[in-house]
C-alpha cells in the first residue's frame, strides 16, 4: 500500500473528526448520565416535596443523553464524509 | 490501468448489503428500552420486577408453565437476555471465522472477509435492536476485539514457504501482485461495510421524525418556555437551566432523528406542559382538555406511554 500516504491521511482524518476528543466526551457524559440516574432513583418516591429535585435530575439526564446523541451524529456524519475521500485516494493510487 | 473484475463489485455489493440484511432479520425493539419498561403496574410495583429471581421459580401448573414461557419470550423481547444472546452470537462468529472458514477456503483473505461480514452484521443487529448509542458502541468494540482474535493468526503455525518458481508455477512477482490486490480489495470491502454501518446507524437505527411529530415537538416546546419564565418556584439558575434543556430538545428535534434521547425529551416537554396546563387558571376547560389530549397523542406518536412517568418530576 505504498501508493497511499497513510500517515498524512490518518492525521487529517483524526484532526478533522476529532475521534479521540469525541470518545473522551462520550465517556465523560456517559459517566454523568449514570450519576444522574442514581440521583433520579433516590428521588423515586411519591413525596411531592421532591418533585422539583426529581425534575432537575430528569432534566439533567435528558440534556446529557441528547448531548451524547449530538456527538455520535456529528461523528457519524464526519465518518461518512471521509469514506469517499479514503476510497478515492486508494482507487487513485491503484487503478 | 487495471480494471477490477465484475466479481469484485459483486463482493462489494454483497458485503455492503450484509448489515441491511441483518437489519431486516432482527425485529425492531426500540420500544423495549429500559426507560420504556420502567412503567409501574396499577399496584405501583415496577413491571420489571416480574423478571426478578423470586418470580422465576419452577412452574407449578400448566398455566404457570405457559406464563413462564411467555415471560421468557417477553424478557427476550425486552432485551433482558440481550447480553447472553449477543455473547452467543459472538461466540458463533468466532468459531465460524476461526475454524469453519479456513476449512472452506484456506486463505487469510477469506478469514478477514468473514470477520468483516460477521462483525458488521453483529453491529447492524445491535443497531436494529434499538439499544442505546453507548451500548451499541460498547458492543461494537467488544465484537471487533472478538473478530480480531478470530482473524489474527495467533497461535497459528506459519505457512509453508512458497516453492521455488518453475516454468509451471506462478512467478514470485505474480504471487506478490495477487497478495497486494487482495489487501486493496479487503480494505475496500471493509470501507464499504463501514459505510453501510455508518449510514445504518444514522438512519435505520433511529428513523427520521415524521413531519407532524416534529411540528408538534417544536410547538409544545415553544408553549412550555413561557411557563418556565413565570414559574415563581424557580430561582434564576433553575429557570435558565430548564429553558436550556428545552432549547436542546428543539435542537434534537431539528436534527430529525427519532432516537431514544429525542423520545425522552418529548416526554419531558409534553409532561411538564401537562402539569402547567392543568394548573393554568387562564385556560378554559375545553382548551385544557384539547391540549392534554394533544400531549397524550404526541407521547403515543413517539412510541412512549400516554401517561407521564413519575420520574419526570416537575
Amino acid at each position: 500500500m505504498s501508493g497511499v500516504d497513510w500517515k498524512d491521511l490518518g492525521k487529517d482524518f483524526l484532526d478533522d473528526t476529532d475521534v479521540f476528543g469525541a470518545f473522551q466526551r462520550l465517556a465523560e457524559r456517559s459517566t454523568a448520565v449514570a450519576e444522574t440516574k442514581a440521583r433520579l432513583a433516590l428521588t423515586a418516591t411519591d413525596d411531592p416535596s421532591l418533585d422539583l429535585v426529581r425534575g432537575d435530575a430528569f432534566d439533567a439526564q435528558i440534556a446529557l443523553e441528547q448531548q451524547i446523541q449530538h456527538e455520535i451524529v456529528n461523528l457519524g456524519s464526519k465518518a461518512i464524509e471521509w469514506i469517499p475521500k479514503i476510497l478515492t485516494t486508494i482507487l487513485a493510487a491503484y487503478l | 490501468m487495471k480494471i477490477l473484475p465484475l466479481r469484485v463489485f459483486v463482493m462489494w455489493a454483497a458485503l455492503a448489503a450484509t448489515p441491511f440484511v441483518a437489519m431486516f432479520l432482527v425485529p425492531p425493539m426500540a420500544a423495549a428500552t429500559a426507560s420504556d419498561i420502567a412503567v409501574t403496574t396499577d399496584a405501583g410495583a415496577p413491571v420489571a420486577a416480574a423478571n426478578s429471581p423470586a418470580e422465576a421459580r419452577a412452574p407449578q401448573t400448566e398455566e404457570e408453565a405457559l406464563g413462564t414461557v411467555k415471560a421468557f419470550v417477553s424478557a427476550l423481547r425486552e432485551r433482558d437476555w440481550g447480553d447472553a444472546v449477543g455473547l452467543g452470537v459472538l461466540l458463533l462468529v468466532f468459531v465460524f471465522v476461526r475454524f469453519v472458514v479456513p476449512r472452506l477456503h484456506g486463505t487469510h483473505a477469506a478469514r478477514i472477509t468473514a470477520g468483516v461480514l460477521g462483525w458488521s452484521s453483529y453491529v447492524a443487529a445491535n443497531v436494529r435492536s434499538g439499544d442505546g448509542a453507548m451500548d451499541i458502541l460498547i458492543t461494537a468494540v467488544i465484537g471487533l476485539l472478538v473478530v480480531l482474535a478470530a482473524v489474527l493468526p495467533l497461535g497459528v503455525k506459519p505457512q509453508q514457504p512458497i516453492a521455488p518458481a518453475t516454468p509451471a508455477t506462478p512467478t514470485a512477482a505474480a504471487v506478490s501482485d495477487k497478495g497486494h490486490g487482495q489487501v486493496v480489495l479487503l480494505t475496500l470491502l471493509a470501507l464499504v461495510a463501514l459505510a453501510g454501518l455508518a449510514i445504518l446507524t444514522l438512519t435505520t437505527g433511529c428513523g427520521r421524525i415524521p413531519g407532524a411529530v416534529k411540528a408538534d415537538s417544536l410547538d409544545l416546546s415553544e408553549r412550555l418556555v413561557p411557563y418556565y419564565q413565570v414559574d415563581s418556584s424557580f430561582d434564576d439558575a433553575r429557570r435558565e437551566s430548564r429553558i436550556e434543556v428545552v432549547a436542546q430538545h428543539v435542537a434534537t428535534t431539528n436534527d430529525g432523528w427519532m432516537t431514544r434521547p429525542f423520545k425522552d425529551g418529548a416526554v419531558l416537554v409534553s409532561c411538564r406542559l401537562d402539569g402547567y396546563t392543568r394548573s393554568d387558571v387562564l385556560l378554559d376547560a375545553t382548551k385544557k382538555a384539547e391540549l392534554l389530549a394533544r400531549t397524550r397523542a404526541f407521547r403515543v406518536a413517539v412510541g412512549k406511554p400516554a401517561e407521564c412517568p413519575a420520574e419526570v418530576g416537575r
